[in-house]
C-alpha cells in the first residue's frame, strides 16, 4: 500500500508540474511561421560580377552584359597609397538595370531618406594583385549607362555604406548627359554608381507599419516599388521610410522557410493614410516569383 | 440560474438527510488557492464516511476580485490510502458543475458559463472529530491545480484515547462498602 501510494503521489505531482495551463487568464501564444535568411536565394538569382583583365591600352571601352560601357585609363588609377598602377589589372563590373535585379542585390534607390528616380545602378571596381584601386583625385573614368529612352537631368550618385546598407549621395557632384540610347558620365569615385535624379513626388508623406499575426516578418525581405517614380525602397524592420502620399506603389515581401519554400506578399496599391498593414505570406514558386518581379 | 438553484437545493437536502440519519457525518469549510489562475476561493463541504471511503458533497466559490470568478458544485469520493499516526492520506476523485461567472473576459476561445469538471488529487487529514485537512487537486478540464486547506467537524463523534492517558484506578462503589 505504501509503495502504491508513493507512486500515485509522484505521478500526481508530475502531472501537476507538467500539464498545468494558464489558458483561462493568458492569451494563447501563437506560433508564427518562421523564415530563414533570404540572402542565399538572392545570391543564386542576382547578376554576377563580371571581370575584365586590362593588359594594354586597347581600342575601345569595356562593355558589360547589360550594355554598360567603361572607358578605363591606367593613368587615372592609383593604389590607395598613391603608387602608380601597371598592366595588367582587373576591372570588376556589376550591372543592375531592372527593379528585379535591384531586389536581388538589395540595392534600393533612396538618398538620405528621399526617393530617387533611377535608371541603373552599376558597381565598378579595379584591382591589382588583390588590392582594390582608386581613382586619382581630379581624375575620372567615362561611363555610358544604357537607356533606350534617356531623359535629361540625371545625376551621378555614389553609393556609400551606411548602417549595413548602401545610401546614395551626389557628392562629388556630377551629371549624366543624354546621348543616344543612354547617358555619359564622368565618375570620380569607383564603387557603386547610380544614374538617378530626385523623384518628383508629393512632400506630404506617411510611414507604413507592417505586422502579421501569422508570419514572423523578421527574416522576410520587404520592398516597396514606386511605379511612377521608378524608385525601389527597402523596408528595414517593421516600419517603412517616408512614403509620398498618393503615389502608386507595389509592396512585395519575400520569405523562404527552412525547406526552401518561397513565400510572398504582394499588394499593388497607392500610398494612403491607412498606414497599418497586417499581412500574411503565401507560398509561391521560383518561376512565379521571378515573373512577378519582372512586372515591377 | 434555475439549474443552479436546483443543484444547490439537492445538495442541501442531501446534506440534511445525512446529518439526520448518519452517525459518520461531518461538515466543514475550506480556503482554496488555484495556482494557475492565481485565484483565492472558499468552500463548504459535508462528508459521509463508510469504512475506507467517504462521499464528500461540496460547493466552492471564487469571488469577483479574482481574475477567474466562478463556483463549483459537486461531490468527491475519498479513498483512504495510508495512515501515518493520526494522519490519514486519501485519494480524491471529484466531479462537479462549474459556473464560470466572468468567462466573457477570458482570452480563452469558446469559453462558456456552464462546464463540467473532473478533479483528481491527494489529501491528508487527521482522524479526530475535528479534522483539519490539506488537499492538492488537479482539474483535468482546465488543467489547473489547486490547494485546499480546511477543517471538518464530525457529529456524534468521540475522540479515541491517545494511549498516553493515565489508566483510571478501579474505585469501589461506596454503596457496597462494608
Amino acid at each position: 500500500m505504501k509503495t502504491s501510494f508513493k507512486i500515485t503521489f509522484l505521478l500526481f505531482i508530475g502531472i501537476n508540474l507538467i500539464s498545468c495551463s494558464k489558458k483561462r487568464i493568458e492569451p494563447k501564444e501563437e506560433q508564427l511561421n518562421s523564415y530563414s535568411s533570404i540572402n542565399s536565394y538572392y545570391d543564386s538569382k542576382k547578376q554576377q560580377e563580371q571581370e575584365f583583365i586590362i593588359d594594354s591600352t586597347g581600342s575601345g571601352p569595356i562593355i558589360g552584359n547589360q550594355g554598360t560601357m567603361i572607358w578605363v585609363s591606367k593613368e587615372n588609377l592609383m593604389f590607395p597609397n598613391g603608387d602608380s598602377v601597371q598592366w595588367p589589372y582587373t576591372v570588376k563590373l556589376i550591372e543592375l538595370y531592372t527593379p528585379k535585379d535591384m531586389v536581388y542585390y538589395q540595392m534600393p534607390n533612396i538618398s538620405n531618406g528621399s526617393l530617387l528616380t533611377t535608371k541603373a545602378e552599376v558597381r565598378i571596381r579595379a584591382f591589382k594583385n588583390g588590392q582594390e584601386l582608386v581613382l586619382r583625385p581630379g581624375c575620372f573614368w567615362l561611363v555610358k549607362v544604357r537607356d533606350v529612352s534617356p531623359v535629361s537631368g540625371m545625376k551621378i550618385y555614389y553609393g556609400v555604406q551606411s548602417s549595413g546598407y548602401v545610401d546614395w549621395t551626389n557628392n562629388p557632384a556630377g551629371d549624366f548627359l543624354v546621348t543616344t540610347n543612354g547617358y555619359f558620365g564622368n565618375i570620380a569615385v569607383l564603387g557603386w554608381v547610380s544614374c538617378s535624379m530626385s523623384a518628383s513626388v508629393s512632400n506630404v508623406t506617411t510611414n507604413y507599419t507592417f505586422s502579421s499575426s501569422i508570419d514572423d516578418l523578421q527574416n522576410v525581405s520587404k520592398f516597396i516599388y514606386f511605379t511612377n517614380a521608378k524608385c525601389l525602397m527597402q523596408v528595414y524592420g517593421s516600419t517603412s521610410g517616408s512614403l509620398p502620399n498618393g503615389e502608386p506603389i507595389k509592396i512585395i515581401f519575400i520569405g523562404i522557410n527552412s525547406s526552401n519554400q518561397l513565400y510572398f506578399y504582394y499588394n499593388n496599391t497607392q500610398v494612403s493614410n491607412s498606414n497599418q498593414i497586417n499581412l500574411s505570406l503565401s507560398p509561391i514558386s521560383d518561376s512565379q516569383l521571378t515573373a512577378l518581379l519582372d512586372t515591377l | 440560474m434555475k439549474k443552479l438553484k436546483s443543484i444547490l437545493i439537492s445538495i442541501i437536502f442531501f446534506l440534511y438527510c445525512n446529518f439526520v440519519f448518519s452517525q459518520n457525518f461531518g461538515l466543514g469549510a475550506e480556503g482554496i488557492y488555484n495556482f494557475q489562475t492565481r485565484s483565492f476561493g472558499a468552500g463548504l463541504r459535508g462528508e459521509i464516511v463508510k469504512n475506507e471511503i467517504s462521499i464528500v458533497p461540496q460547493i466552492s466559490y471564487y469571488p469577483t476580485f479574482n481574475k477567474v470568478s466562478e463556483f463549483f458544485a459537486g461531490a468527491s469520493l475519498h479513498i483512504n490510502v495510508m495512515s501515518y499516526g493520526t494522519y490519514m492520506f486519501y485519494a480524491i476523485i471529484h466531479a462537479s458543475f462549474n459556473g464560470w461567472i466572468n468567462y466573457a473576459s477570458s482570452p480563452l476561445e469558446n469559453a462558456h458559463f456552464a462546464n463540467w469538471c473532473v478533479d483528481g488529487g491527494l489529501g491528508v487529514r487527521t482522524s479526530k472529530c475535528i479534522r483539519p485537512f490539506v488537499e492538492l487537486r488537479y482539474n483535468i478540464k482546465w488543467r489547473e491545480a489547486n490547494l485546499r486547506v480546511g477543517v471538518m467537524y464530525f457529529f456524534n463523534c468521540r475522540d479515541k484515547g491517545t494511549g498516553k492517558s493515565r489508566k483510571k484506578k478501579a474505585v469501589s462503589c461506596p454503596a457496597y462498602k462494608q
